[in-house]
């Protein structure tokens, strides 16, 4: 019989190479050998190519052009780019495209976390069922809506007909102004929900009694939530927000797939034109420079943002 | 009593505004459910009908018998297999050192793991790539499953911690005296006490890995690795799309996801959150 | 031999010293406690001894042999949380039992074991249970179950009755002290309560900051307090102080103004001018009667602010000087309020201390 039987006489330890484990999980070094197999994990597939995708943007590195080598070419990458007409639109667009889908999706966050802040098993199913999107693949999101929102069969068209909204179809991916709101609004009924959660996370957090001694000082709902909820929740959102300026800035996922930079450029984000360029003219440096870039200006936001909202000084 | 009424009215709109919110996640995943059970010339019409005429399986069956689907998916399964499995592994040691352990440079290392978040995926795709394929891991489920855990390992790690935090220290010190070495009393007293978060964790990783496009897109190229976002995409032609079979594929690749999301939502979201929060 | 003998512990915590030096023995079968305000280090000592942390120096003796630096399971020792730490998972059987199973004992001899340790606490019925089915008082048997399973040669509590209610914490006061003797074990117990270290110890330990501040049987820490700060902490309520200087003639003027104190003859040498603190226990005093002037006691001319009836006591508030001051008197004793009384003290009940180093005078 095998040593794992509990009802021998040696307690079960894994055998030797058990034994020898929990010999070594009594050493001093124990909390960093815990670590070691994650932290290799983070060096080998993010720091490392992180480290490499800075330098490769100043190199040349054409996979489609072995002849050119893959020399050392200094700031030639960023020389380019500040002479790029897409680099800069592109930038405009992340800029509205980043703005645009997080204000929304923060707004409706906020609004249906106040309202499924509640007891009761109606508003427990919905909360559930509201965040369902933010569980759906991007591949699966974004072909949905552009079946719903087709110009010649999208339900979408057929609903807002027969309310009265609009007098016929329209091709919602036609024009550059409402190709990228109609791309924001898919965005944020996909990532809404993340705001959703963490705001009634922290409604939940703020203790009762606050409210309570608020009306017994005459306050009305809204002062209340001047008063007591927005300043508590004032973390939660900053929080938000960064990670979701990340995720969306980093990205190009939807964007790719719903309507790959179009039309005319007006959804063409600097992720989106970096992937693009990696894998469709595998010009790694050049991608390179585009990501570095995204990374700075990420770093930028993050700095000032973080110094307006003054979260870090209490 | 006004004070009273007043409430009422509040909490009758809060209802209306979460069910309305409900309903608009909700609606057009419904949308597509329904699409899937539709014939093509149903769903290619110029007047649209909201109910299909009959309940067509006809989509479902060609997306199990006439595409390579169901490999697809198999490919899907294996990565994410690997991929939750380095996160458990890795992750969750991690994650237990964090929880319990003051080292030096701990808050350093902790926030580490979350800045690599903020690194661009394409920055990361990149020399990843050229890595992958110099090891020879490149277009391999393996590969891919290990691009995967650049983004979800730090994830884990820090929902994992949260879970670990709830766990009261002194129970560990009790299974010490007891006889366990350390290694030990995690694995007989603290695991089996964080088992619903180490599944809520593992699910959300599986999500995520099940989900992801980008990397797998740039990293697989063969039949033989190509998981089902990418195939599902290809699907989609320049001109006629096949939207009953898209549908199909759509509804039976979330499926899994709804249902484990189900299974799990509560500690997930627990997990997500606390990870968030003090993220 | 001793159960337990530590030389010069000492632990720091980064910058933080949290032990400085504690020396200390406990003979075989004797029941220690460590007493202290919260933070005072009592848990960080325990767990030094239990092996959970390693001390910055120091040695430790555990039943005669050395135990520096080994793994809790190998010292014979066993120890109860104040959180119990249960282990939710198992049941109440498989949680008692396992410091068994750790070791590699069979089905059977934990199932012996376990049965019998189970019946002396009269939880036999309860092995079934999982710790969250329990309630407070339940949950404690059962941390003390699990202790006393191993027969270990020394036990370690970290207040274990601090998560009871009074009432069964006063029960469970009294069957830790039946076990005690009954299993005739070595105790070391952590507490902030003085009065489980009065009823239980054999032996009491008061630390401050870090360090024992005096360590002895209960009753001569009782009677004979080495500073002010063993003073105060024992005893409740706590030992009334008054601080003020000798005056010429062997009188005590109490600091802020107030009555001068005649002092009894006593055999200390009190230099005029000195600076002490007087110290009287609210159970040492009792009313003169009018018209009596016994020879031999401290006196003070007391106008109750609050009376207390106690039913079995009476406690009387008073002032002299600046000091608050109570006194515990018989509950049949009349008292009424604004109604001026005399208050006298043995001499042999006085304290004194010295106002600067606050340690205890003593006589010449
Ligand atoms: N792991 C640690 N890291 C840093 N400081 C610690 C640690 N453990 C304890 N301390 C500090 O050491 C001091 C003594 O702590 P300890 O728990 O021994 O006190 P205690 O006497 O048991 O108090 P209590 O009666 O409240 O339980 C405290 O100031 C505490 O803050
Ligand atoms: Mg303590």
């Amino acid at each position: 019989m095998g040593v794992g039987v509990d009802s021998g006489r040696r307690p079960f330890t894994g055998g030797r190479l058990g034994r020898a484990i929990g010999a070594m999980s009594e050493t001093r070094s124990w909390p960093f050998l815990l670590i070691v197999p994650s932290l290799l994990v983070i060096l080998l597939v993010v720091l490392y190519p992180t480290l490499h995708g800075i330098s490769l943007s100043f190199r040349e590195m054409r996979l489609t052009r072995p002849d050119l080598g893959t020399g050392f070419v200094g700031l030639r990458h960023y020389v380019d780019l500040w002479h790029d007409d897409i680099f800069w639109r592109s930038l405009a667009n992340t800029f509205k495209w980043v703005t645009l889908a997080v204000s929304l999706e923060l707004a409706m966050g906020m609004i249906s976390a106040l309202a499924l802040n509640r007891e009761g098993p109606l508003m427990r199913i919905c909360t559930v069922l509201v965040l369902l999107p933010w569980f759906l693949p991007n591949v699966v999101a974004a072909n949905m809506w552009a079946l719903m929102l087709d110009a010649r069969l999208g339900v979408v068209n057929e609903l807002l007909v027969r309310m009265g909204l609009i007098d016929s179809y329209v091709a919602w991916f036609a024009t550059p102004t409402s190709g990228l709101l109609a791309a924001v609004f898919i965005e944020a009924w996909h990532g809404y929900p993340f705001f959703t959660l963490l705001i009634l996370a922290g409604l939940k957090a703020i203790p009762k009694d606050l409210y309570q001694a608020a009306s017994v000082d005459g306050a009305g709902s809204y002062q209340a939530f001047r008063n007591i909820t927005l300043p508590m929740l004032r973390m939660i959102v900053v929080t938000a927000v960064i990670l979701r300026v990340i995720s969306l800035a980093n990205s190009p996922e939807l964007l790719l797939i719903l309507t790959g930079g179009g039309p005319g450029d007006s959804t063409q984000v600097i992720s989106l034109y970096a992937f693009k360029t990696a894998y469709e003219s595998f010009d790694f440096g050049y991608a390179g420079a585009l990501s570095v870039v995204t990374l700075l200006l990420l770093m930028v936001f993050c700095v000032i943002y973080l110094r307006v909202s003054r979260v870090l000084e209490k | 009593m006004a004070v009273s009424r007043h409430t009422r009215r509040m909490n009758l709109i809060a209802h209306g505004v979460g069910l309305g919110f409900a309903l608009f996640s909700v609606l057009p995943i419904v949308w597509l459910v329904i699409t899937s059970f539709k014939t093509e010339a149903e769903i290619v019409t110029d007047t649209i009908t909201f109910l299909p005429q009959s309940l067509q399986l006809q989509n479902y069956r060609d997306v199990w018998a006439q595409s390579n689907y169901p490999s697809l998916m198999w490919n899907s399964i294996v990565t994410t297999f690997y991929t939750v499995t380095i996160c458990m592994v890795a992750g969750s040691l991690a994650a237990y050192s964090f929880s319990r352990n003051a080292f030096p440079l701990r808050r350093e290392l902790m926030l580490f793991y979350l800045v690599v978040r903020m690194f661009p995926a394409v920055l990361i795709i990149i020399p990843l790539f050229l890595i992958l394929r110099t090891v020879g891991l490149l277009d391999t489920r393996f590969g891919l499953s290990l691009a995967y855990a650049s983004f979800l390992l730090p994830l884990f790690v820090w929902m994992m911690k949260g879970f670990f935090d709830a766990v009261p220290p002194d129970l560990e010190r009790a299974a010490r005296i007891d006889g366990c070495t350390r290694i030990g009393a995690m694995v007989r007293v603290v695991l089996p006490l964080v088992k619903g978060g180490l599944g809520a964790c593992a699910v959300f990783v599986a999500i995520g890995a099940w989900n992801e496009y980008l990397f797998a897109l740039m990293l697989t190229s063969s039949a033989g690795s190509r998981t089902w976002p990418v195939g599902l995409q290809m699907m989609v032609g320049e001109f006629q799309l096949p939207w009953g079979l898209l549908a199909a594929s759509g509804v039976i690749s979330i499926l899994p996801v709804v249902a484990l999301f189900a299974i799990v939502q509560r500690a997930m979201v627990r997990g997500l959150t606390v990870g968030a929060i003090k993220g | 031999m001793n159960a337990l003998a530590i030389r010069n512990i000492q632990k720091s915590f980064g910058a933080l010293k949290v032990l400085n030096g504690i020396d200390l023995t406990l003979e075989e079968g004797g029941f220690l406690v460590l007493l202290g305000p919260s933070g005072c280090g009592k848990s960080t000592l325990l767990s030094i001894i239990a092996g959970l942390e390693d001390a910055s120096a120091g040695s430790i003796e555990i039943g005669g042999r050395e135990a520096t630096g080994l793994h809790p399971r190998d010292r014979d020792i066993a120890m109860v949380f104040q959180s119990y730490a249960l282990y939710p998972s198992m049941q109440v059987e498989r949680n008692m039992g396992f410091g068994l199973e750790m070791r590699g004992a069979g089905v059977d001899e934990r199932k012996e074991k376990v049965g019998a340790a189970a019946d002396l606490l009269g939880i036999g019925a309860l092995l079934e249970r999982k710790p969250a089915q329990l309630s407070g008082g339940q949950r404690q048997r059962v941390a003390m179950g699990r202790a006393i399973v191993r027969k270990p040669r020394l036990f370690l509590l970290d207040e274990p009755l601090s998560n009871l209610d009074a009432k069964l914490r006063t029960k469970m006061r009294g069957e830790i002290k039946k076990l005690h003797q009954s299993l005739g074990a070595s105790i070391v117990y952590v507490t902030h309560d003085q009065v489980e270290a009065m009823t239980l110890a054999t032996k009491v330990a008061v630390m401050r900051g870090g360090t024992i501040e005096q360590i002895g049987a209960p009753m001569t820490i009782y009677r004979e307090p080495d500073n002010l700060f063993v003073a105060g902490f024992i005893g409740a309520p706590p030992m009334n102080f008054v601080r003020g200087r000798i005056v010429e003639g062997g009188g005590f003027a109490p600091d802020g103004g107030g009555d001068r104190i005649t002092m009894p003859a006593m055999e200390h040498r009190l230099e005029p001018g000195r600076e002490i603190v007087l110290g009287v226990r609210p159970e040492n005093l009792r009313p003169i009667p009018p018209g009596v002037s016994p020879e031999g006691l401290l006196r003070f001319n007391a106008v109750p602010d609050v009376i207390e009836p106690m039913g079995a006591d009476t406690m009387v508030h008073f002032r002299v000087g600046q000091s608050e001051l109570i006194a515990r008197l018989d509950g049949q004793t009349e008292v009424s309020g604004s109604a001026p009384m005399e208050l006298g003290c043995e001499a042999s009940a006085l304290h004194l201390f010295d106002a600067t180093t606050e340690q205890r005078l003593r006589p010449a």
